[in-house]
């Protein structure tokens, strides 16, 4: 037999920590068949004997109906070898303990961490763990997963149990007045916590039933609900008052002064002046990560303020630079050591370009993830979360959508993966199928190089990427709303715990970013490179020059019928940078001048062409991401021929209106 | 009606108006009756304060629970 523990705990417990500090290098992540959620596995030692490792996904209730939920939920009840190690939050003891014995109740093989025991005795809280013991009926330990102490007691005592030298057993709790039906319902279903989920109302245990049991079951509930409005509201004040006099009995606390500063802090959050400093920070972050990573926009103010070298040792020796510049070599080696063939080209412009590109992606990706969890771990992401809600409310989102947001103006990439960190699954996808309309940092560069050339008035220059902007937001936004029609919820509340503020922990952070982006990229590089070998397919055959051609033809009514304009277009569908290469080869000449002046562009006809570009689908890489957040073909085209309706009635708008003008 | 939306300092919840869904996911928040929690600010969103636990509500679920003078 294996020996097999899982981690059960509420979000920010300290479960990832414990995690890493187990698991170390050893962890991998496992899919789960039928969902999406990502479990964490690890095999660790324990002298000298293996066990397995299971990390569920945090949750915070048994009642929620999100896929991480469901996940946990379902694990639990059918886990019967595996011990549970149910991991409490030092920060906030009453909410855990509720927590905790909703799992004692159906868990016998089970052990309880306090995890957090620095910052209990740096509160002067003691915790008396034998009366919990005594009171629980399981093993109590206390840990601390970031400084690393009791972590060999835990797992000493879990050994203990997993070879059976303790004996556990199930929390039975009083319910009062309703003691009675649930014994009932228990004589029905021979296990008392089912009894007590049955007579909360959850609809999965009725399923698991036979038929004549179902209707017995039924009748007592009928007869319950005639007495009792709320038999679930019961039940929770009985387990409130259970762990009331639980935490009375066993926890003494020596008061301590209160942290000033954070409540000060979170004074300025929850004024008028929140949203400000919130979209200050994130900006500011953004502005940092980006600059990492492609030197961007810090280069555009270096030179500006008469820095060139400088600007162009931030562009060479970023790090989306040197990939490039790596890539670039290799397919020029290739091209110039071998003998011309199919294979070559494919090689060359097909596989390596598509590897190049998920390669690009990956440092903005980890950067990305690694300030995002920076900021989640500081307890500073529940607070912008919370002074944002007011705004994203008006659309039917929570405030937390702010990051997926501020995420896509950077990338649609990670921006798309981001919006993982929203509750509700409906949100989730919401925001992940709007994504495309915010406008990233890619198709800023390409809207900048045709407007500063093919528009010659600068007020008009910058009155055109101002709009867009603008428009993108109030599109983004919109888009929410409307794909809130395909899930079951439109509308997502706001309910959240606000952790304490502390400096996060860089290894912790760094391991989060690394598990994370290495698992998406994984999953959207297969995408990419299919789309990378299609894009070629279509070029060698001569099939792209067809269809830019028919692109061309939609572009009519403009005026804009040059087939090199239809065939850039298709290639942007790929990867927006492609747009000003593409045009580069078929004009013959990098010279954006000379190609503007050899399509002589009216003011109508450009302003439309960069108001189409700024918004039809972005990039492969986008929809790849889209699909695997998604899993959902349909919506996903449908979605692609909503960005391609959107994009092309905002360039005939455009034009009209100018051509008025 | 006294509810979270309209109050402020220390409460006691008397009712939630809601599915079971939805009343047991609060309680999992500490949110339950009988309970006595203090409402830190209306916002929007509404903070209050659950034993040791500050949380964030939307307005649409703070309007759901209904709330007595604590003392
Ligand atoms: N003071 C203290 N903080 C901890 C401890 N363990 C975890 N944390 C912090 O608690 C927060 C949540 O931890 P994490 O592992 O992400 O929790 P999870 O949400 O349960 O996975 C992080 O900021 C950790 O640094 C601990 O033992 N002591
Ligand atoms: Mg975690």
């Amino acid at each position: 037999m294996q020996n097999k523990i899982y981690l059960v705990a509420q979000p920010n417990s300290g479960k990832t920590t414990l995690f890493n500090l187990l698991a170390g290098e050893n962890c991998y992540v496992a899919n789960w068949p039928g969902k999406t959620v990502e479990v964490f596995q690890a095999k660790i030692q324990h002298h000298g004997k293996e066990i397995l490792l299971v990390d569920l996904p945090g949750i915070n209730s048994f009642k929620t109906l999100g896929r991480e939920e469901e996940l946990t939920k379902e694990f639990i009840l059918k886990e019967e070898e595996g011990v549970a190690v149910i991991i409490l939050n030092g920060e906030s003891l009453y909410r855990s303990l509720y927590f905790a014995i909703q799992v004692l109740e159906m868990k016998s093989r089970a052990i309880l961490a306090i995890n957090k025991s620095d910052y209990l005795d740096k509160k002067g809280v003691h915790v008396n763990l034998q009366v919990l013991k005594d009171r629980l009926g399981v093993e109590v330990v206390q840990i601390s997963a970031l400084k690393g102490s009791g972590i060999n007691q835990l797992m000493d005592r879990i050994m203990d149990i997993l070879e059976g030298r303790v004996k556990t057993k199930k929390l039975k709790i009083d319910y009062g007045a309703l003691e009675q039906y649930i014994v009932r319902v228990e004589q029905i279903l021979g296990d008392r916590s089912l009894a007590i989920k049955a007579v909360e109302g959850e609809e999965e245990i009725l399923a698991l039933l036979t038929e004549a049991q179902r209707s017995e079951v039924e009748k007592i509930k009928k007869e319950i609900s005639q007495k009792f409005a709320n038999p679930e509201e019961i039940i929770a004040v009985h387990r409130y008052k259970f762990v009331e006099e639980l935490l009375s009995s066993s926890v003494k606390e020596v008061r301590v002064a209160k942290a000033s500063f954070e409540e000060r802090l979170d004074n300025l959050f929850f004024s008028k002046l929140g949203g400000v400093l919130s979209i200050l920070i994130l900006f500011s972050t953004l502005f940092i990560a980006l600059s990492v990573n492609t030197g961007f926009p810090l280069n555009l103010i270096m030179r500006s303020i008469g820095y060139h070298a400088f600007a162009e040792i931030l562009e060479e020796y970023s790090l989306a630079g040197m990939i490039s510049m790596l890539f670039g070599s290799l397919s020029h080696f290739l091209d110039q050591n071998f003998p011309d063939s199919v294979l070559k080209d494919l090689l060359t412009n097909g596989i390596i370009a598509g590897i190049g590109a998920v390669a690009t992606f990956f440092p903005l990706v980890l950067i990305i993830n690694f300030f995002v969890s920076l900021i989640e771990d500081s307890g500073l992401m529940t607070r912008i979360a919370i002074s944002m809600d007011r705004f994203f409310a008006i659309f039917g989102l929570t405030g937390k959508s702010v990051f997926p947001f501020g995420v896509n103006l950077a990338c649609n990439v990670p921006g798309v993966m981001t919006s993982r960190i929203l509750e509700s699954d409906g949100e989730r996808l919401r925001v992940a199928l709007a994504s495309p309309f915010v406008i990233c940092q890619a198709r800023l560069l390409v809207i900048i190089l045709l407007a500063v050339f093919f528009l010659t008035p600068p007020l008009l220059q910058s009155g055109v990427i101002v709009s867009i902007y603008l428009l993108s937001t109030l599109i983004f936004l919109l888009a929410t709303k409307f794909y809130g029609k395909f899930f079951r919820e439109e509308k997502s509340e706001l309910l959240l715990e606000m952790p304490p503020y502390h400096f996060p922990s860089l290894r912790i952070a760094w391991w989060i970013t690394w598990t994370r982006s290495k698992s998406f990229i994984f999953k959207i590089a297969q995408f990419l490179l299919f789309f990378a070998i299609f894009a070629w397919l279509l070029e060698y055959f001569g099939i792209a020059e067809l269809i830019g051609a028919i692109i061309a033809r939609a572009f009519s009514p403009f005026g804009l019928e040059d087939p090199r304009i239809g065939f850039a277009l298709l290639m942007g569908f790929f990867a927006k940078e492609l747009i000003i290469s593409s045009l580069a080869v078929s004009f013959g000449t990098a010279d954006l001048v000379q190609i503007s002046s050899q399509l002589s562009l009216t003011i109508p006809q450009a302003t439309a062409l960069i108001i189409f570009i700024a918004f039809y689908t972005p990039c492969a890489a986008t929809i790849s991401a889209i699909y695997s957040e998604l899993r959902n073909y349909k919506l996903l085209l449908f979605s692609i021929a909503l960005q391609l309706m959107i994009a092309y009635s905002l360039a005939f708008l455009s034009f009209i209106f100018l051509s008025f003008l | 009606m006294k509810t979270l939306e309209n109050s402020f300092g220390r409460v006691r919840i008397k009712e939630i108006i809601g599915g079971r869904g939805f009343v047991c996911r609060l309680a999992d928040l500490g949110l339950a009756p009988g309970q006595v929690v203090e409402v830190l600010s209306n916002g929007p969103p509404v903070i209050i304060k659950v034993k040791d636990t500050k949380i964030a509500i939307g307005r649409g679920v703070a309007r759901k629970v209904i709330v007595e003078n604590a003392e």
